[in-house]
């Protein structure tokens, strides 16, 4: 610590901070531009000049280290005079367009101008313009108010971790830009809008939607990823205007990705506003009573024979009531897992709670990591941030897994297995690791061979030392393993590895509230905090061949999202009832026979599980749109109503009580190990006709919420096949063709693009609207060729259909 | 686009003298280089640079777009950069600009019908000590007159 003297008064400060950090935590105000905590120093605009004694210039408070005894003086006429002239200085090129300026009343220029800035300008000169670029869907420019502070540069080096936006060109010439107009693509972009000091950068989709002051703030947790990032909802007379990220130093720090900041708009989108019922083949838009007693009547009749879907998206209490409703009525089969496409994965796995076993901020500290069959990057955005800061500091963060994902940050190894050996692959690790670790190889790894699983032997043997050799370091389970059709043999293989090297055990999971689902239930296996329950079958059976006579859906889409989603169209066609409560219209809505129209995330309350482990609970933004109720209430109701005992809430609390401790009992706590998954067996690979299918999702593309935003469907536009330059070659496909893929299920006519990430054998088709009449998302598929009749197995493309 | 041999050989040359880790650092020495090469330097040989060296392009086109020396339009044969900064506009670089414009018959930031000469202003030489300075190819020529102009174009083919 050192003793420095701001405006006089005595302050020990850690030693080596930057003075602007020192008055910051202290509270003192110094005005920036340039500086931000989550940024390197640029010390450019010169905004944050203090006094400092015995300097004969003024010095800039975010380059300028604390040192014993030092002096400052941060108001003093002089530091005040030093920023009335930077504020002149700044003020000659910007234009006076604040009423038309979205940033107009959070606007750092404006705010300083106000305070430090001259009511008339000396200039007379010509002001510079900018030309404006088109940045994609959800960032807008406006160049011209650019004040050149490179946040937003710094931002896409350091944080997004790829650059898009530089500097280009010189002195007055100077520009903020990508220089070629490209769509800047970071999953992260959002957060430079929040990091521009002024109006040059802004969000598109809320452009001239509303003024700052007009709008009222509510917290909330995003419901998209286990991560949980703590937001706000911004919102005018009841209608969502935007979402800001609210800085939580466990979590998301001061970002959040732009799922999450984007999706919101998806309140105003397709939503369903009154309870239907379909009559024939017509839909009728009904009263809730008349909606009520459509429900209940064809609930009563099928009885017992009742399955249910819950979104994984769903809060705790929602997911609590639903099994409670069911499991109420004497049913059994509930699961939340749609993807799963390993129905064995309960009897390997018993509880595969999908928890990170670990703090988010302890991930920074790893100095090792294995992530098997996931891409942070897109799956958990700000969980994948932590690595990179992990891997700043010297970490080996490893991948393995049956595609090279685009990354933004530096693998130590980044291992591609081939096509089917995803667990002979884990085991290869695994082994690696017993022979790195001397204490011998267990039986079931005996036979685990590298370079048959189409590894690099000494690759996997550097991978494995790494995880060794480590203080603090960790395996994790990515979202595409836990899905895989052999998803059990992958996390007991994952864990052994982890426990062959000392390494922590963790998942990174798909979705908000995976754990509270697991936790509160939502597993047929397993009941509220894993209480026995009478064992029913898990949504890969009956969303699949053995369908039930009653199907109860909420705030999911499985037409779209189950592992078979042809499957799922069969078990619904052959069952009598369907009750869809959702808040949007869905293919699995239409295809129900009563449809309950449920709030959306940012007008619902509830808590989700994050996959730290931590409960977090919000309350709503905005009222439902229509007639739509908070699922709670729709549930309680079908729950009372049939007679389901203790089933009078009266507040969404008694539930939250109820799932909470649920969550107790289930062992949910922050930073809580995942529960051990059964011992591992000898690895299988998969094998199949034709390419096997990765069914990696689509950031914007993969729940029903997100997909139903406008913004993010045009930055995702169409859902694309991936697949190797050599199979592309092989048969006459180039980038961006539209080639027909069939599947088990049926096929599917998608642009086609390719990447030497994807290894020869596999195509990259994200789970998605566009591919669901592929059948299996894990399936194999045949990829036709483009000149007709050059192979047997060819299927022309078709022009006609393009 | 795939850069030429002889690029990517200076480039391999030029990475030897800085940590492999650092692949910015050649990326001036890079865009010599391609425009050595290429004459100038169009978008897709800066994405071809960016490639090489395993740099997003925009650390590419902030280099390129910085340094006047780099080229992003074609240029002729000849390029003729006179420098108009304080030293050598108080020495009468106007003089010379002016007799370069009459000569050539093309105004700044242009190039002549025939594809010999590009006529550019440029600020400070950094040889002051010889104002006004004309920079053509891998010479200098300092204390320019307009006669001396009219000697240096014509010992240009
Ligand atoms: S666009 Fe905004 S954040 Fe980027 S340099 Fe300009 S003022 Fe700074
Ligand atoms: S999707 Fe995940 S990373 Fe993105 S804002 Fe939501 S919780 Fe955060
Ligand atoms: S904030 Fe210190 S120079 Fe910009
Ligand atoms: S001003 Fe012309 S060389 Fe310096």
């Amino acid at each position: 610590m050192a003793q420095i003297f701001i405006n006089g008064e005595a302050h020990e400060v850690p030693e080596g901070q930057m003075l602007i950090e020192a008055t910051d935590a202290l509270g003192i105000d110094v005005p920036r531009f340039c500086y931000h905590r989550g940024l390197s120093v640029a010390a450019n605009c010169r905004m944050c000049l203090v006094e400092v004694a015995n300097r004969k210039t003024p010095a800039p408070a975010c380059a300028t280290p604390v040192s014993e005894g030092m002096e400052v003086q941060t108001h003093s006429e002089g530091a005040l005079e030093a920023r009335r002239a930077i504020m002149e200085f700044l003020l000659i090129n910007h234009p006076l367009d604040c009423p038309i300026c979205d940033q107009g009343g959070e606007c750092d220029l404006q705010d300083f101008a106000l305070a430090h800035g001259s009511g008339h300008s000396r200039y007379r000169e010509p002001k510079r313009a900018v030309a404006d670029e088109d940045l994609g869907p959800l960032i807008e420019t406006e160049m011209t108010r650019c004040i050149h502070c490179t946040r937003c540069v710094r931002f896409g080096e350091e944080v997004g971790g790829y650059a898009e936006l530089g500097a280009t060109f010189r002195g007055e010439e100077m520009e903020i830009g990508t220089y070629v107009g490209r769509t800047v693509e970071s999953e992260l972009s959002g957060n430079m809008i929040d990091l521009c000091p002024v109006g040059a950068l802004t969000s598109k989709p809320y452009r001239y939607k509303a003024r700052v002051w007009e709008m009222r703030h509510h917290p909330t947790i995003c419901p998209h990823c286990p991560v949980g990032c703590n937001m706000k909802v911004e919102e005018v007379d009841d209608e969502v205007k935007r979402v800001l990220p609210v800085t939580n130093d466990a979590i998301n720090e001061d970002w959040i990705c732009d799922k999450g900041r984007y999706s919101y708009e998806a309140v105003h989108h397709d939503r369903v506003a009154e309870p239907h019922i379909k009559v024939g083949d017509r839909w009728r838009a009904v009263s809730w009573e008349t909606a009520f007693n459509a429900a209940l009547k064809g609930l009563r009749s099928v009885g017992s024979d009742l399955a249910a879907a819950v979104a994984p998206t769903a809060t705790v209490e929602e997911q609590w009531l639903t099994q409670h409703l069911v499991r109420g009525l004497g049913a059994t089969d509930i699961d939340h897992r749609l993807g799963l496409a390993d129905p064995d994965l309960d009897a390997g796995v018993a509880n595969a709670t999908p928890l990170l076993g670990q703090r988010l901020v302890d991930l920074e500290a790893l100095d090792g990591a294995l992530v098997i069959g996931g891409n942070p990057r897109k799956d958990q955005p700000l969980a994948n941030h932590r690595l990179r800061k992990a891997v700043a500091r010297g970490a080996r963060v490893s991948a393995l897994g049956p595609v090279r994902y685009p990354r933004n940050l530096d693998h130590f190894r980044d291992l591609v297995h081939g096509p089917g050996q995803a667990a002979p692959a884990v085991a290869a690790v695994a082994k690696a690791v017993a022979e790195a670790g001397g204490a011998g190889v267990p039986a079931n790894l005996q036979g685990a061979d590298a370079e048959e699983a189409g590894l690099d032997p000494r690759e996997v043997q550097e991978l494995a030392d790494s995880l060794i050799h480590g203080r603090q370091t960790s395996v994790l389970v990515g979202t595409l393993a836990q899905e895989d059709p052999q998803a059990g043999e992958l996390i007991r293989l994952a864990h052994q590895a982890a426990r062959l090297a000392g390494a922590a055990f963790g998942y990174l999971a798909a979705y908000g509230n995976s754990v509270g689902a697991w936790a509160t239930g939502c597993v047929p296996h397993r009941g509220p905090g894993g209480d026995p329950v009478r064992e029913g079958r898990p949504a890969a059976a009956f969303l699949a061949s053995d369908p039930r006579r009653g199907i109860l859906t909420l705030g999911c889409d499985p037409l779209v999202e189950a592992a078979d989603p042809v499957a799922a169209q069969a078990a619904f066609e052959a069952a009598e009832l369907h009750v869809a409560i959702t808040s949007h219209w869905s293919a699995t809505a239409r295809a129900a026979d009563v449809v309950l129209p449920m709030a959306a995330y940012p007008e619902n309350e509830g808590a989700y599980a994050s996959g730290e482990g931590r409960l977090q609970a919000f309350g709503p933004a905005a009222s439902p749109v229509g007639e739509a109720r908070p699922a709670w209430k729709i549930l309680r109701v079908l729950a009372h109503t049939l007679g389901v005992p203790e089933s009078e809430f009266v507040e969404v609390g008694e539930i939250r009580e109820r799932a909470e401790a649920a969550l107790t009992r289930a062992g949910i706590a922050l930073g809580a190990s995942p529960p051990e998954p059964g011992p591992a067996l000898e690895a299988e690979p998969r094998s199949g006709p034709g390419l096997l299918r990765v069914p990696a999702r689509h950031i914007y593309h993969d729940d029903l919420f997100v997909r139903r935003a406008p913004a993010l469907q045009e930055q995702f536009g169409r859902l694309t096949a991936t697949i190797s330059p050599e199979d592309a070659a092989e048969r006459g496909v180039d980038e961006g063709d539209a080639v027909r893929f069939e599947g088990p299920g049926g096929s599917a006519r998608l642009p086609v693009h390719l990447d030497g990430g994807v290894p020869p054998g596999v195509a990259w088709i994200p789970a998605g609207e566009d591919a669901a009449s592929l059948g299996p998302a894990f399936g194999w598929v045949r990829l036709s060729d483009r000149a007709a009749g050059r192979t047997g197995e060819a299927v022309t493309a078709d022009p006609s259909e393009a | 686009m795939e850069l030429p041999e002889p690029v990517t050989r200076r480039i391999d040359q030029a990475r030897t003298r800085y940590p492999a880790e650092e692949p910015r650092a050649a990326v001036i020495e890079a865009l010599h280089a391609a425009q050595d090469e290429l004459g100038w330097l169009d978008q897709p040989t800066l994405d071809a640079v960016a490639d090489y060296l395993g740099l997003e392009p925009i650390k590419v086109y902030e280099a390129a777009t910085f340094y006047d020396m780099f080229n992003r339009e074609p240029v002729g044969r000849h390029h003729v950069r006179v420098c108009t900064n304080i030293s050598c506009w108080l020495c009468d670089s106007d003089a010379v600009t002016d007799r370069l414009r009459e000569r050539l018959g093309i105004d700044f930031g242009e190039t002549t019908s025939d594809g010999r000469f590009t006529l550019t202003e440029v600020e400070c030489l950094g040889a002051c000590g010889g104002a006004p300075v004309i920079w053509i190819g891998r010479s200098y020529y300092e204390n320019a007159t307009p006669e001396r102009v009219e000697e240096i174009l014509d010992g240009l083919e």
